[in-house]
């Protein structure tokens, strides 16, 4: 049986991880996936660990534009722990603030490329016009619309007063309202349940297995959720509860997020009213107090997010630091949901675990049997499969 | 709830016996740290995956040089039903760096222990591919970006 | 026939001005928060060093002009942090509203 390979990459989809996929296909159906990844492998967790602790913040920062706040303030939790820094309460309070904006936003992204790419275009387009309220509520809070530059090690930058408060509640009651009728919308819209319902299915045990996180294993029916398992920042004294699917395909997937994004409301609604007043942020030393290791793990908007960081007595360098980012942990599973698909719906499974579409993508098509090769970009991939 | 990591501490200890170096939990990072010695990693973990009944996730595998003569790797696991963060800590010597891969048990760690291989030389022993992950082909062999010298 | 249910929708939006402006001749409002290009006060500066030191992309240069240390920013690598306005003990960083800050040259990029 001559099988062909179809090469989807090397400037993929994922967030500081570009993959190529090597796809063997046969016919329309690929049997086999094998990825590469590393093609914009940064160095920086090497970098990190020459930097000092301030200056790391922002690096961090820099990880993925999308979810920013979600590593400064994962690295700002490690570091604080390994120093033995306790913040203020109301900075806690902001952070999930800002946190959950962030996932709004990112959220809202996602939503609207899978839009795109299964052939939606106007959900696409109002989305991202819906998307852009909440830019605007972060410029408003934190100075920027994407680098949000708030979370620092013993707090956070900036405060908010009632001005803030009744506009960010303002803006969030009439968003829940369409939010509310785009899941109708994906509820019952036949050309969404076509091509999403059924496709990509990943199994709860294999999800398991894999160590898929986030959205793509709450898709799955699998209960991880590290603000209910693990609560941190505010996530104690605010009510939340894990968003699950059963149906483990693209369509679930999607659920669980367009569902958290009014549990997020929530979430920031709760805050706003429990926020106590108080002092944002604490003195913190430059160099390390004591040779300890910090362990932070939060749910990015992506899943689950892990820095682990050494430091060293008397050292403003951190000695050795280490990111898991979630897409990185959801490669497996994605390869095992393209196996037995339709090359058609390889654009929409790829974006069903949310990896970062920033970079234009490539593909190159391979006929071995030929040996003719075209090279294409995954929108006209995708164009083609709308076709 | 509470206690289940005392549970977890016994069943633990009658595993591993003397194998199992220390076993603590850690207010402040909310998880239980175990630390084996090397010969008896996949021991512990595959402890853990039957003290969860098979519901474990594994989060990541982080592996560090500490400037010391030891490369320290973390296994940082869930534990489901007992929902308990499980940090397994294992010591590996500059002069022999092999351990048993724990790919039979949790398939999840097939990145993870390519990462380690390739950023610090740790040798994964039972792993089905054991290639490069990040680096560019033509990076020189026994060349390990985040070894300390 | 059903009708899609977007079709509110599209009502709603043949009555509503669009959601785009047109950008060089309209320009959306900033916050008060907003960081843009960089102020620099120099008289108020006292060339302490401590922004150079602190600034996480490195753009911040200390040169001495008439015998008066003073920064200098590059535009070029700052990454827009306002670490420098928060370290300065004499507030002689200021955030500006400047956004528009592409040019043809590097001598541009600094902000003296
Ligand atoms: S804003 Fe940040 S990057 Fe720019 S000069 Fe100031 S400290 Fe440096
Ligand atoms: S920190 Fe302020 S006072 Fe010191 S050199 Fe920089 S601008 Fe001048």
């Amino acid at each position: 049986m001559s099988s062909i390979d179809l090469i989807v990459g090397p400037i993929h989809p994922a967030l500081h991880e570009p993959e190529r996929f090597v796809f063997k296909i046969d016919g329309e159906i690929v049997v086999d996936v094998e990825p590469r990844l590393g093609y914009v492998h940064r160095g920086i967790e090497k970098a990190l660990s020459e930097r000092t602790y301030i200056k790391d913040i922002y690096l961090v920062e820099r990880v993925c534009g999308i979810c920013n706040v979600a590593h400064t303030l994962t690295a700002a939790q490690a570091i604080e722990q390994a120093f033995g820094v306790e913040v203020p309460r109301r900075s806690k309070y902001l952070r999930t603030i800002v946190h959950e904006l962030n996932r709004l936003h990112s959220h809202l992204l996602i939503l609207g490329v899978v839009c795109e790419l299964i052939g939606f275009d106007t959900l696409f387009m109002l989305f991202w016009r819906d998307r852009e309220v909440i830019m605007d509520l972060i410029e408003m809070i934190t100075g920027n619309r994407v680098m949000s530059a708030y979370n620092i090690i013993g707090g956070v930058r900036r405060n908010i007063g009632d001005f803030e408060v009744t506009q960010i509640k303002g803006v969030l009651s009439s968003l829940a309202k369409r939010v509310k009728q785009y899941k109708k919308v994906f509820m019952d819209d036949p050309t969404i349940r076509a091509r999403c319902a059924g496709v990509g299915y990943l199994s709860r045990a294999k999800a398991l297995a894999l160590g898929a996180v986030g959205p793509t294993a709450r898709g799955s029916g699998l209960e991880l959720d590290v603000r209910v398992d693990e609560p941190y920042a505010a996530y104690d004294e605010v009510k939340y509860c894990a968003v699950i699917y059963n149906d483990g395909d693209v369509w679930a997937r999607l659920m669980v997020r367009l569902d958290e994004l009014l549990a997020s409301m929530e979430v920031i609604n709760e805050c706003l009213d429990k926020m106590p007043s108080g002092p944002i942020r604490v003195p913190v030393p430059e160099a390390a107090p004591q040779s300890a290791e910090g362990v932070s793990v939060i749910e990015a908007p992506r899943g689950e997010l892990i820095h682990h960081v050494y430091t060293k007595r008397d050292d403003d360098k951190p000695f050795r630091y280490r990111i898991r980012t979630p897409t990185y942990a959801n490669i497996p599973a994605v390869c095992e949901m393209l196996k037995g698909c339709y090359i058609a719906d390889i654009p929409a499974i790829l974006a069903s675990i949310d990896p970062c579409f920033s970079c234009t993508d490539r593909a190159a098509l391979i006929d071995t049997n030929s040996g003719e090769k075209r090279i294409i970009d995954i929108l006209s991939l995708a164009r083609r499969s709308k076709k | 709830m509470v206690n289940d990591h005392l549970e977890v501490i016994d069943s633990l200890g009658n595993e591993l016996k003397e194998g199992l170096l220390d076993v603590r939990y850690l207010p402040e990072k909310r998880a239980l740290l175990v630390l084996v010695d090397k010969a008896l990693i996949f021991k512990a973990i595959e402890a853990l995956n039957k003290i969860s009944g098979g519901e474990m996730h594994l989060t990541t595998i982080s592996g560090a040089d500490l400037g010391e003569d030891y490369i320290e790797l973390t296994y940082f696991l869930w534990l489901l039903p007992q929902r308990l963060r499980v940090i397994v800590k294992t010591k590996l010597s500059k002069d022999d760096l092999r351990v048993q891969s724990i790919v039979n048990i949790a398939p999840a760690t097939v990145l993870y222990e390519r990462e380690v291989y390739e950023m610090l030389g740790v040798i994964f022993e039972g792993h089905p591919k054991l290639e490069r992950l990040f680096l560019p082909e033509d990076w020189p062999q026994n060349m390990y970006p985040l070894r300390r010298r | 026939m059903r009708l899609p249910s977007l079709i509110r929708e599209v009502w709603a939006n043949l009555l509503k001005k669009p959601a785009t402006v047109k950008y060089p001749f309209e320009k959306l409002p900033l916050s008060k928060t907003y960081r843009g290009k960089h102020e620099l006060m120099r008289d108020r500066c006292v060339g302490c060093g401590l922004c150079a030191k602190i600034c996480p992309a490195f753009a911040i240069t200390m040169r001495s002009v008439y015998g008066k240390v003073s920064p200098e920013v590059d535009l070029a690598k700052c990454i827009f942090c306002y670490q420098c306005e928060d370290v300065c003990p004499r507030g002689a960083i200021k955030r500006g509203k400047e956004y528009e800050l592409a040019s043809w040259s590097r001598n541009e990029m600094i902000v003296r």
